[in-house]
């Protein structure tokens, strides 16, 4: 598999607490790798760390392979958008691409103008950032993470706060990022809907662990559609339902999950009323991604 | 790193406050000139200096290191401003979280400390030379004649100030990334400018000569009773004193900074 990163038991440490307790994640090249955690799960320490922004306790990450000293040359290849965009209020946007661009040497107006076309902010002209709305300032952080050309681009919340427009606006820029651009996106966020549209891989963050790492396709297999049977007597009811040919089956406390054939559900009470079976319950029940997230940290307050 | 540097330079070139500071920096000048004529053309000021020290203390006596140890060390406006850029300078990055764009590129953190501060320095000595100039300019022009001076004591005093000045901005330029927070550095900066470190230096000084029965003045080796009693024609013992407390601190101040910086997480 080809990494693009990958992070060995990363650690960060204040006192007593751990805000990041050995994650080790692992980014496909070309993926968008969404990071679901509540607030606090440690999403923003673990990037902050990548990122470059806070020294890890214990631990070391990969970009490219490369780690220990040889992260320093990958470095460049990395751009961040942690919490809010980092911007001059009293500049324009050209103005605080050039402050970024100067640092890097880059002295190339046509290839920043370029950048603030990629996010829609080209026509702001001699407006101040200050002035911006929060769309805008989101957008022109991932502008100001695009000029070092990264390989790599470190997400944190970027939709946070955002309306509907601004939100589509958002997910339209990283597809085109990622698709066009070639660049590989890891992406937090608590707003889990929003994230199953963009995401290619998952991360599940929670107190600070990793819980789960898995694809989108297995991802969405564990939160998929299933009919809900609840009947008199289950070993009977198993008994009809292998009958009848249903191997994907599942019994979970009083109720027997069935994963295939969902239109099926009034042949299933026909075939167990002529076997005397009484059918309390049949449903077709869907697992959001919310629900799944839920079962996996064991709660759901302040997500 | 001279990349960096030319970056800083860039965005102070376009921050509102630089602007509002020289503003505020040229209106002090004439309010020290204002000053510099009630301390100097005053018969009661004249008679007192002529009874203590013998030295008569008047327009007519002025050499240009006194009118320039009047405006830059004597006057606290300079410093006071000087110290309120540099907080702001050292500080903007941080508050306005851009320092995430610049740190999150290089691993080391060094050179970046490094630029920062090379650019502070070249901000804080183009002022110096100018507002040096502007103010004995202006002096000469409204004193009318100076005393003549040996101009090679004038231009190591000028030096000698220069140093200790970048020096105590290298102080504040420490506090501020220790403390991390504007508000912190400027009063600390501002406690420093105006000399109010000075008056507990001299008491500490005081006590350590009546302990150990010395003349050892222990406030020449304080950075601010060093920068603010040096005045040009002093001799080469306090010239060279001077020089090295000046550097000492700075080298100290610069190195803490560094470390501070290297260890610290970016919290903006």
């Amino acid at each position: 598999m080809d990494y693009i990163l990958t992070t060995y038991e990363l650690t960060k440490q204040y006192g007593s607490y751990k805000a990041s307790n050995e994650v080790s994640i692992h980014v496909q090249r070309g993926a968008i790798y969404g990071l679901i955690g509540r607030n606090g799960a440690g999403k923003t320490t673990l990037m902050k760390m990548i990122g470059g922004l806070s020294r890890p306790t214990s631990g070391s990450y990969a970009i490219r392979g490369k780690n220990g000293e040889s992260t320093e040359q990958m470095m460049s290849k990395v751009g961040i958008l942690i919490e809010a965009p980092g911007l001059y209020p009293n500049m324009t946007a050209m103005q605080n691409l050039t402050t970024k661009a100067i640092a890097l040497g880059i002295n190339d107006k046509k290839y920043l103008m370029g950048l603030l076309e990629e996010v829609g902010l080209a026509d702001t002209g001699k407006k101040k950032a200050k002035q911006f709305s929060l769309g805008m300032k989101q957008r022109l952080g991932i502008a100001m993470a695009l000029v070092n050309k990264p390989e790599l681009l470190i997400l944190d919340e970027p939709i946070n706060g955002l309306d509907p427009q601004g939100i589509a606006e958002m997910r339209g820029i990283l597809h085109h990022l990622c698709h066009d651009r070639g660049i590989t996106i890891l992406i937090s966020s608590h707003i889990l809907d929003e994230l199953s549209k963009v995401a290619t891989q998952y991360g599940i963050i929670h107190e600070g662990r990793l819980l789960e790492e898995e694809s989108k396709e297995e991802l969405f297999g564990k939160c998929c559609e299933r009919l809900e049977l609840k009947t008199s007597d289950i070993n009977k009811t198993l008994e009809v339902l292998n009958t009848m040919g249903f191997s994907k089956i599942e019994v979970k406390d009083d109720a027997i999950n069935i994963y295939e054939r969902l239109n099926e559900s009034g042949a299933i009470t026909v075939a167990l009323a002529k076997e005397n079976i009484q059918t309390n319950e049949i449903a077709v029940k869907t697992e959001a991604l919310e629900d799944y997230y839920f079962q996996l940290t064991g709660g759901n307050e302040n997500v | 790193m001279f990349n960096i540097f030319k970056m800083h330079m860039y965005r102070v070139t376009r921050a509102t406050s630089t602007y509002v500071l020289l503003g505020v920096l040229a209106a002090s000048i004439f309010m020290s000139l204002g000053i510099l004529f009630i301390v100097y053309d005053n018969p009661l000021t004249s008679a007192i200096s002529l009874s203590m020290s013998g030295e008569s203390m008047d327009l007519f006596s002025l050499t240009p290191p006194t009118v320039h140890q009047f405006f830059i060390q004597t006057s606290n406006t300079y410093l006071i401003l000087v110290s309120i850029f540099s907080v702001i300078f050292a500080n903007c990055d941080f508050t306005r979280g851009f320092a995430k764009n610049t740190y999150s590129m290089f691993e080391s953190r060094r050179p970046l400390v490094f630029a920062k501060w090379l650019s502070l320095v070249t901000c804080v000595s183009i002022c110096y030379i100018v507002y040096s100039f502007i103010c004995l300019g202006l002096s000469a022009v409204c004193i009318k004649a100076f005393v003549s001076t040996k101009w090679t004591e004038y231009i190591v005093g000028f030096f000698v100030v220069y140093l200790c000045l970048i020096s105590l901005v290298t102080m504040v330029f420490w506090i501020t990334t220790l403390f991390k927070s504007p508000s912190g550095g400027m009063v600390i900066g501002i406690l420093i400018s105006s000399g109010t470190f000075v008056l507990v230096e001299l008491l500490i000084s005081g006590a350590v000569a009546r302990t150990f029965h010395t003349d050892f003045l222990l406030a020449n080796y304080f950075l601010d009773y060093a920068f603010m009693s040096y005045s040009a024609g002093m001799g080469t013992v306090a010239t060279v004193r001077t020089i090295f407390v000046a550097l000492a601190y700075m080298a100290l101040a610069l190195t803490m900074t560094v470390f501070l910086a290297d260890r610290k997480d970016v919290h903006v």
